[in-house]
C-alpha cells in the first residue's frame, strides 16, 4: 500500500480510468454503462479536488466542493435521462 | 482593528490562493453550462449526436486522460519540492508536467487532424460544434498551463508553485467530465 | 477634503452634471415621441435625438470616472495630483468636443466630410477631430493620474481604477477602426461599447464603490481588497468572451451563440457579488457615517445594477430567448436600469459623497438629495417595468404571431404613455438632485442630521 496521499491519488486516478475504458469498450454503452461512466467521472473529480487541490484539509470547502459536484452530476444525469 | 477570527476563518482554511479558487469555480461553471447545453441539444438529436460521436477517438482521448492526470500529479510533486526548497526536484517535476502536457496536445493534434481530414469543421453538426468549443477551449488551457508552468519553474519559488499547479488540476479537473459526456456517454 | 487638487473633480462633477441635464431632458423628449410620434420630426429627427441621449449619458458619465479619479486618487496615493493645469485643459477638450458633437449632429455639418463631418456609425459617428481629441484628453488623463499613482502609495482600489481607466481609453481606438464589411464592423463596435459596459467600466465601478464602502462604512481594506479582486476576476471572466452575446445575428459564426450564452450568463456574478459586497460591507461596518445619501445611492447603486444589468441582462442572453426578444422594448428595459443602476447611481454616489468635502462642509440637503434618489430610481423601475411588459407583448404579437412592426406599436401605446410618466419622475429626481448637490442652503450639524434622517 502506498503511504503518500499523492502517488496513491494517481493510481486510483488511472484505475478509475481503466475502469470506464472497459466498461465503454466492454459493448455498445448502454444507460446504465454511461451512467456509471459519468459515475467514474465524477469520482475521478474528487480526487482531483481532495488530493491534488488538497481539499482534503479543509473540511468545510470540501463539503462545499462535493455540493458542486452532486449538483453538477444532477444536473447531466438528469439531462442525460431526459435525452 | 482586526477582524473577527470567526469571519475570516473559511478563508484562511482555503488551500491555495483565493483567486485562483475563483477561477477554477468559473472554469467548472462554464464547462459544466457547455456540457449541460451539450446533452440538452443532444436529447432533441439523440441519433445525428450518435453518429457523430462515432467519428471521434476515445481511445486517444482516453489515453489523454491517462497523460493529464500523470501530468497532474507531476504538479501537485513539484509544488511540494518547491515548497521544501528542493529546487532541482522542483524544476523536474515540472518539466515532466509540461512534457505530458505538450503530448496531451500533440495528441488532440492528430485527433483533429484526422476529423479534419475526414471533412468534419465546426459547423458540420450540432455535435461537432460543442466538440470543438468545449475540447478546444479546454486545449488552450492546457496549452496556457504549459506556459505558466514553464513560468513559474524559471524563479522557482513556493507560492507561485502552488498556484500554477492548482491552474493545472484545474484543466485536469474539466477533462475528467468533459471525457466521458463527449466521448463516451452513449 | 486633505489635497488641494481634488478640487479639480469638482469642476468634472459640475460639467457631468450639467450633461446629466440634457441627457435626461432629451429622455423626456424622446419618451414624448413614442407617445406623439410626429414631435419635432422636422426639426429633431428621432435618431438624432436618440443619439444625444444616449451619447451625452455615456459622455456624463465618463466625465464623472474622471472627477471621481481626480476626487479619489489624492486621497489614496497620499499626495496632490501631478499637474492641476493638465486636468483642466483635459476638460477643456472634452467640453470643446462635446459641444462640437451636438453642434455637428443637430445641423448636420460637414456631411462626408473626413475630418469634420459625422461618420454614421451608431453611437461611434463623431466627428473624426472628436476621436483624436478624445484620445488627446484620455491619454492626458492617463498620464496625469498615472504619474500620481506611480510617485504615491499604491493601492488596490488605484491599481483597478487605473487598469478600468486604461483599457477605457484603449478600447476607445477600436472607434477609429470602421471595416466595410458590415458583420466586421459591427463586431469591433462591440469592442467598445461591450467591453466598456460589460468589462472595463465595471472595474471602474468595482473601485469606486469599494472606496465608499471603506469610507462610509469604515471595514478594515483588507477585507474591502478582498472582495474587490473577486469582483474584477469574476467580471473580467465574464465580461470579455461574454461579447459573443452581441454576436448572435450579426453574421458572425453560429459557435458564438454558445460561447456567448454561456459567458454572458456568468455576467450576473459580478453584479451580485457587488450588491452582496456592499450590503456586507454596510453590516459589517462600525462607522456611523453622517452622509446617509452618499450611503443610500451607494446601495442603491448596487442592487439596481444587479437587477438592471445582472437579472434583466440574463433575462434575454440566451440565444433561444434572444432570437425572439432581440431589439425589441425588453432591451430597452435592460438598456434604462443597467445604466441607471450601475452607472448613473455609481456617479451620483461618488458626487454625494464628494461634493460636501469638496465644498468643505458637512453633508448637507440629506433629506432632498435622498429623496431624489427615491423618485429617481422609482421612476426608472416603473419604466423598466412598463418597457418589460411592452417588450413582452411586442415580443409575442411581432415575432410569435407575426404582426407588422407598425401595428404592434399602436398596441404598445399605453406603455409608452406610461414610460412617459416615469420619465417625468426621473427627470424631477434628477433637478432634485442637481439642487440638493451644487446649491447648499445652511450648515447642519452632521451629527443631528445624521440621526434625524437615518435612524437605522
Amino acid at each position: 500500500m502506498i503511504r503518500d496521499p499523492l502517488p496513491r491519488a494517481w493510481a486510483l486516478l488511472i484505475g478509475l480510468s481503466l475502469l470506464s475504458a472497459a466498461l465503454a469498450d466492454w459493448s455498445d454503452p448502454g444507460r446504465l454503462t454511461s451512467i456509471l461512466i459519468l459515475g467514474l467521472g465524477l469520482a475521478k473529480a474528487r480526487t482531483i479536488l481532495a488530493t491534488y487541490l488538497r481539499l482534503a484539509g479543509a473540511p468545510f470547502w470540501m463539503r462545499g466542493a462535493d455540493w458542486v459536484l452532486a449538483l453538477v452530476g444532477v444536473l447531466l444525469l438528469g439531462l442525460y435521462i431526459v435525452g | 482593528m482586526t477582524d473577527s477570527p470567526t469571519e475570516t476563518e473559511p478563508f484562511d482554511d482555503l488551500p491555495g490562493d483565493l483567486m485562483i479558487w475563483v477561477l477554477i469555480v468559473s472554469e467548472l461553471l462554464v464547462f459544466g453550462a457547455g456540457l449541460a447545453a451539450f446533452l440538452a441539444v443532444r436529447a432533441t438529436d439523440p441519433a445525428g449526436f450518435a453518429t457523430a460521436q462515432a467519428a471521434l477517438h476515445p481511445a486517444a482521448a482516453a489515453l489523454n486522460t491517462a497523460v493529464l492526470v500523470t501530468s497532474g500529479v507531476a504538479a501537485a510533486l513539484a509544488a511540494r519540492s518547491a515548497e521544501a526548497a528542493r529546487l532541482g526536484a522542483g524544476r523536474l517535476w515540472l518539466a515532466f508536467a509540461m512534457a505530458l502536457g505538450v503530448v496531451f496536445l500533440v495528441v488532440k493534434g492528430f485527433e483533429y487532424a484526422d476529423l479534419a481530414a475526414q471533412g468534419i469543421g465546426v459547423e458540420s453538426h450540432a455535435a461537432f460544434t460543442f466538440y470543438y468549443l468545449l475540447t478546444g477551449f479546454h486545449a488552450a488551457h492546457v496549452a496556457a498551463g504549459v506556459l505558466i508552468l514553464g513560468l513559474v519553474a524559471i524563479r522557482l519559488r513556493p507560492y507561485p508553485v502552488e498556484t500554477a499547479a492548482a491552474f493545472w488540476h484545474m484543466v485536469d479537473l474539466v477533462w475528467v467530465l468533459l471525457f466521458p459526456v463527449i466521448y463516451l456517454m452513449g | 477634503m486633505k489635497y488641494q487638487t481634488q478640487k479639480i473633480a469638482l469642476a468634472y462633477f459640475a460639467v457631468a452634471l450639467a450633461l446629466f441635464a440634457v441627457q435626461v431632458t432629451m429622455g423626456l423628449v424622446l419618451g414624448y415621441i413614442y407617445v406623439a410620434p410626429n414631435f419635432l420630426s422636422e426639426i429633431l429627427p428621432f435618431n438624432i435625438g436618440r443619439m444625444l441621449h444616449s451619447n451625452s449619458l455615456v459622455v456624463w458619465l465618463i466625465t464623472g470616472f474622471f472627477g471621481a479619479a481626480y476626487f479619489l486618487i489624492p486621497e489614496e496615493a497620499e499626495r496632490e495630483i501631478h499637474s492641476t493645469k493638465l486636468a483642466y485643459i483635459q476638460l477643456a477638450i472634452l467640453v470643446l468636443g462635446t459641444a462640437g458633437v451636438v453642434v455637428t449632429y443637430l445641423f448636420n455639418l460637414f456631411e462626408g466630410n473626413f475630418l469634420l463631418g459625422k461618420e454614421g456609425r451608431e453611437f461611434l459617428e463623431q466627428p473624426k477631430w472628436v476621436k483624436a481629441g478624445i484620445v488627446v484628453a484620455a491619454l492626458i488623463f492617463l498620464y496625469n493620474v498615472t504619474m500620481t499613482v506611480l510617485k504615491g502609495r499604491k493601492t488596490a482600489i488605484t491599481n483597478i481604477l487605473l487598469l478600468g481607466l486604461w483599457g477605457l481609453a484603449l478600447l476607445f481606438l477600436f472607434a477609429f477602426y470602421n471595416p466595410s464589411n458590415l458583420a466586421l464592423d459591427k463586431q469591433y463596435w462591440w469592442y467598445v461599447v461591450h467591453l466598456w459596459v460589460e468589462g472595463v467600466w465595471e472595474l471602474i465601478m468595482a473601485a469606486i464603490l469599494a472606496y465608499l464602502m471603506l469610507k462610509l462604512t469604515g471595514v478594515d481594506r483588507e477585507v474591502v481588497e478582498k472582495w474587490l479582486y473577486v469582483i474584477v476576476a469574476a467580471a473580467l471572466f465574464s465580461g470579455i468572451l461574454g461579447t459573443g452575446h452581441h454576436y448572435y445575428w450579426i453574421g458572425t459564426p453560429a459557435y458564438w451563440q454558445w460561447i456567448g450564452s454561456i459567458f454572458s450568463s456568468l455576467e450576473v456574478i459580478p453584479f451580485f457579488a457587488m450588491m452582496s459586497f456592499a450590503f456586507v460591507m454596510v453590516w459589517k461596518g462600525r462607522r456611523d457615517h453622517p452622509n446617509k445619501a452618499a450611503l443610500l445611492w451607494s446601495l442603491g447603486c448596487a442592487t439596481l445594477a444587479f437587477f438592471g444589468a445582472g437579472v434583466w441582462g440574463f433575462l434575454h442572453t440566451l440565444h433561444g430567448v434572444n432570437y425572439y426578444t432581440h431589439g425589441t422594448q425588453i432591451t430597452a428595459a435592460h438598456g434604462h436600469l443597467a445604466f441607471f443602476g450601475a452607472y448613473v447611481a455609481l456617479n451620483l454616489a461618488i458626487m454625494s459623497y464628494a461634493l460636501p468635502l469638496l465644498k468643505g462642509r458637512d453633508p448637507y440637503n440629506q433629506v432632498l438629495n435622498m429623496a431624489s434618489f427615491w423618485l429617481m430610481s422609482g421612476g426608472m423601475v416603473f419604466m423598466t417595468f412598463t418597457l418589460t411588459f411592452a417588450g413582452t407583448v411586442q415580443t409575442h404579437l411581432q415575432r410569435v404571431l407575426g404582426m407588422n412592426y407598425m401595428e404592434v406599436q399602436d398596441q404598445l401605446w399605453i406603455f409608452y404613455a406610461m414610460r412617459l410618466g416615469s420619465g417625468v419622475a426621473v427627470v424631477l429626481g434628477a433637478v432634485l438632485f442637481i439642487y440638493a448637490v451644487l446649491v447648499p442652503r445652511r450648515e447642519i450639524i452632521a451629527r443631528g442630521a445624521a440621526s434625524m434622517s437615518a435612524a437605522e
